[in-house]
């Protein structure tokens, strides 16, 4: 008999980024692999630190909304409206009308130039190339509309303290109406693309599946949260701005897969084109901000604010001490939960699957460094 | 300036009054939510009984203020019910910097601690896995201390 | 290249070495261009205008491209096996050349002869099997390299091979009951008469299940597994740059080129027109030659449109997905196909024809299935 020889195999580590084409700016994944198969993960985040909260604590409340939009810069409309509105709450400032519905209608614009771009990005991730083209164009189309208010395309500096910064100009209310029609069908062109291919199914069904209660656990919010089916909107759960007074539903997945977050997505930039529609359709006259001294001076007090941003719930943290900067502003994104989430949900899962299921919970990093 | 309970901010008070829970007098933030003020050594406790007696999973936003002579711990906590925030404060004095974890009650927890030691250099008892989280593992000081200056005299 | 030979009267050897020459010279303008219009109609189909700089309309733009990669420097990673790192792209790039020797272009007219460099009795099997040495390149490189990346890239490449070249050389099995023969002209001639002779009619699940397989054998989009650019970074050549980087580039798409060649071949007639040829063409040599060839390029460069197309279309398959698809679905399917066409062989063309659809038209169920099982998944409100 011949003699026995013990076969040793070793995991493989693999360092996923910080610079990989995939990783949605610089996160680093640790990989310990078996094969193609996943036996644990740590992120490494913090290469896109630039200390935004410290920043805080040194630019006075007129200064700090330009910094506040690079603090993700999908979504610059939330976290400039964000800051705003804790200033105000803690201030006592009423914002006038026509501001509180601008606000919301800038935000919807936005939610759904943001799931547009995370449509392409996650189709690319998947190998796609095709559609990220045509969610870029139609994204365009929405940074035409806020390059019309605000000449900005992606850093709007569009809220301040009191109520926003830039009136709509003439041609605005005709040019978003064009955008609602056009997209609407640009909308069922991307689900009849993506919604009934075959490929795409196959990658995403029963994909990156987590339960309800484990995702509460780790304070995942937005789609991620939803596809598990537990119905938290802070939309609707604490209205803000003029969110009460409109129409609109929030959709829950099923099943918590892959798929659930690409149909809600799908599902909540039909809902944002209603919220628009409403929007322009009540958008009362008169000011657009508060007439406040030159130095904004915030009295002391605390608040914690939060908004549902498209990819969950962005907060803040706002303490104010009476002179023109805060004391500490602490921001809440939610993308650091989701990737604090992520290893959990990896565990198990093979290498092909870590981008379907990382893009899915569409993290923006330097939401996550901050 | 609103310093009163919201309507969602009532009912969470009530329902931790209903509760007999070991906490302090409640005060009202901004936005209307009820603080509540705990000893660090009952942190733990208290936590259990607000995530299993009243249901409150959701650690939304944990955060450290830096007070002239204290570390003040702030927990942001979310009622998927109620639909409201309950924000529980703890406060060491300066120079102990020592709070118990709260990792196993609520998970979520977890990176924020350890952001919290990362800015702060406050240290959490317990806590899984404390080290630098946004800062690379050989910075030295803690930048989001009140005496830590703007620019770093050769720095990074 | 009978005609050629009798006129320029040259030993056999040498004729050979001439036709290698103008093959390989010949296929770096065919890749460059269709580097070229793969940009141009991926810019079309996402609505850019795609390359539009360099050259009149952008048409320099290969050039310019080629021209960079190969004055970058030629960079060898740190203990990386320096002697396979340098074959890796040699070994990748040959085997799509090496398929041209038995790729009739076209023909002469009558008893002229087809052009080609070599009718070899085995051309259908000598083509497999050439082919296949891109998987010995790709694990290679994926090996040589020192990354982990490319090992992985490496690996899958393999596995990916060693699965659709079964359903791949098992969809040819049936054409060779057809037509008798494994020679490439043979081929050709058994499929002449017109378009309802040509085999993919006759054989619509070879076809298909050729044209799946295909694409997995030269790395496209939704087979890109071993490539992977949002996985793996590039795969199997992330650390080739220059020279090295631009062999594996050209033989990608001289690999394109040949597969749809197989597919012309094998399936579309060659260099036959689908109608009868009229008498003034068949009649003069020059203009049969050219006649001939420009339908089998016509042919050629529509089915690299179409792998084109599904590049731009489709997301790419998990690599145990793909697996699944050849093992459980592709190999039974041409495995009955192969079945049905030797037992209704005898009863003539037209019965394996019908007996085929009908498997097709299951085949479409099967994909209708699907559709269905993901129509139920609706968000709730």
């Amino acid at each position: 008999m011949p003699e026995l020889v013990e076969v040793r195999t070793e995991g493989m580590v693999l360092n996923m980024g910080p610079q990989h084409p995939s990783t949605h700016g610089v996160l680093r994944l640790l990989l310990r692999l078996d094969g193609e198969v996943i036996k644990s993960c740590t992120p490494v985040i913090g290469y896109l630190h630039r200390g935004m909260e410290k920043l805080a604590e040194h630019r006075t409340y007129v200064q700090y909304p330009a910094i506040i939009d690079r603090f993700e810069y999908l979504t610059a409309m939330f976290t400039g409206v964000l800051y705003a509105m804790c200033a105000e709450r803690i201030a006592g400032i009423e914002v006038p009308p026509r501001a509180i519905w601008m606000r919301t209608l800038m935000l919807e614009l936005n939610r759904i130039a943001s799931h547009l771009f995370w449509l392409g990005t996650y189709l690319l991730d998947l190998g796609a190339n095709g559609l990220l083209f045509y969610a870029m164009r139609d994204r365009e189309l929405i940074l035409n509309l806020f390059e019309e208010v605000c000449g900005a395309r992606l850093l709007y500096s569009y809220a301040c303290v009191g109520g926003v910064r830039f009136d709509n100009p003439p041609s605005f209310e005709r040019h978003v109406r064009e955008f609602l029609k056009i997209f609407l069908d640009r909308i069922r062109d991307y689900e009849s693309i993506v919604t009934e291919n075959p490929v795409f199914l196959e990658r995403v069904q029963e994909v990156g599946c987590y339960s309800p209660e484990l995702a509460l656990q780790y304070a995942v919010s937005g789609p991620p949260l939803r596809s598990t089916g537990i119905r938290k909107d802070l939309r609707k759960d604490q209205p803000y701005l003029a969110y009460d007074q409109v129409d609109f539903a929030v959709p829950i997945g099923t099943k918590g897969d892959t798929l659930d977050r690409y149909l809600l997505r799908m599902a909540e930039m039909r809902e944002s084109l209603k919220i628009v529609e409403q929007c322009l359709d009540r958008l009362p006259d008169g000011n657009i901000r508060v007439k406040l001294p030159n130095v904004v001076k915030i009295p002391a007090g605390e608040a914690y604010l939060a908004l549902e941003s498209p990819r969950g719930e962005v907060g803040a943290y706002m303490v104010a001490n009476g002179t023109d900067k805060c004391y500490r502003l602490k921001l809440r994104c939610p993308s650091f939960n989701h990737v604090q989430f992520l290893p959990v949900i990896l565990l198990g899962e093979r290498i092909s699957d870590v981008m379907a299921i990382f893009g899915s919970l569409d993290v923006i990093l330097p939401e996550v460094d901050r | 300036m609103s310093t009163e309970l919201s309507l969602t901010g009532t009912l969470l008070a009530k329902a931790v009054k209903e509760h007999e829970l070991p906490l302090g007098e409640v005060r009202a933030d901004a936005a209307g939510s009820p603080i509540y003020e705990v000893s660090p050594d009952q942190l733990r406790a208290v936590g259990c009984q607000l995530r299993d007696r009243l249901g409150l999973h959701y650690l939304s936003c944990l955060t450290t203020l830096e007070w002239p002579e204290r570390w003040e711990m702030v927990y942001h906590l979310y009622d998927l019910a109620r639909k409201g925030n309950l924000i529980l404060k703890a406060s060491i004095p300066k120079e102990q910097a020592v709070f118990p974890t709260v990792t196993d009650i609520w998970p979520a927890a977890n990176w924020y601690e350890r952001e919290c030691y990362d800015m702060f250099g406050v240290t959490f008892e317990g806590h899984p896995q404390l080290c630098r989280i946004l800062l690379s593992d050989d910075w030295q000081s803690f930048p989001l201390r009140k005496d830590h200056p703007m620019d770093l005299e050769g720095g990074y | 290249m009978n005609l050629l030979q009798s006129l320029l009267n040259l030993p056999e050897p040498l004729m050979g070495a001439i036709g290698a020459l103008l093959i390989t010279l010949g296929m770096l303008p065919v890749a460059a261009m269709l580097v070229l219009w793969e940009r141009i109609f991926l810019g079309k189909l996402t609505q850019r205008p795609g390359p539009n700089r360099v050259g009149p309309r952008g048409l320099l733009q290969t050039i310019a491209d080629a021209l960079k990669l190969l004055t970058k420097e030629d960079f060898t990673p740190k203990d990386a096996d320096r002697i396979l790192f340098f074959l890796a792209p040699l070994i990748f790039i040959v085997p799509s050349f090496l398929v041209f020797a038995v790729v009739p272009f076209g023909h002469f007219g009558g008893t002229h002869g087809p052009v080609l460099i070599a009718d070899l009795r085995t051309g259908i099997f000598f083509m497999v099997a050439v082919f296949s040495l891109h998987t010995v390149g790709i694990l290679m490189a994926g090996w040589a390299s020192n990354n982990k990346y490319s090992l992985l890239g490496g690996i899958r490449g393999v596995a990916q091979a060693i699965s659709y070249e079964l359903p791949l050389i098992f969809s040819f099995l049936g054409i060779l009951i057809l037509s008798g023969s494994m020679s490439t002209v043979d081929i050709i001639k058994a499929q002449g008469g017109g378009l309802h002779n040509w085999f993919f009619l006759a054989q619509p699940v070879a076809f298909l299940v050729y044209l799946a397989c295909s694409v997995a054998e030269v790395n496209r989009v939704p087979f890109d597994i071993p490539e992977a650019e949002s996985e793996l970074v590039s795969g199997f050549n992330t650390e080739y740059s220059g020279m090295r980087f631009a062999m594996f580039f050209l033989a990608e798409y001289v690999s394109l080129f040949a597969t749809a060649a197989i597919a012309t071949i094998v399936f579309l007639g060659g260099w036959l027109a689908p109608f009868p040829e009229p008498a003034v063409i068949t009649g003069s040599t020059l203009g049969y030659f050219f006649w001939s060839a420009g339908w089998f390029l016509l042919k050629v460069f529509t089915l690299v449109t179409l792998a084109m197309w599904v590049r731009g279309t489709l997301p790419r398959l998990r690599a145990d997905q793909l697996m699944d698809f050849a093992w459980k679905f592709l190999v039974p399917v041409v495995l009955v196909n192969l079945f049905v066409t030797g037992l209704l062989a005898l009863w003539g063309r037209w019965a394996v024809a019908g007996g085929l659809w009908l498997a097709l038209l299951l085949w479409a169920l099967y994909g209708q299935s699907r559709a269905a099982k993901a129509e139920r998944r609706q968000v709730v409100y």
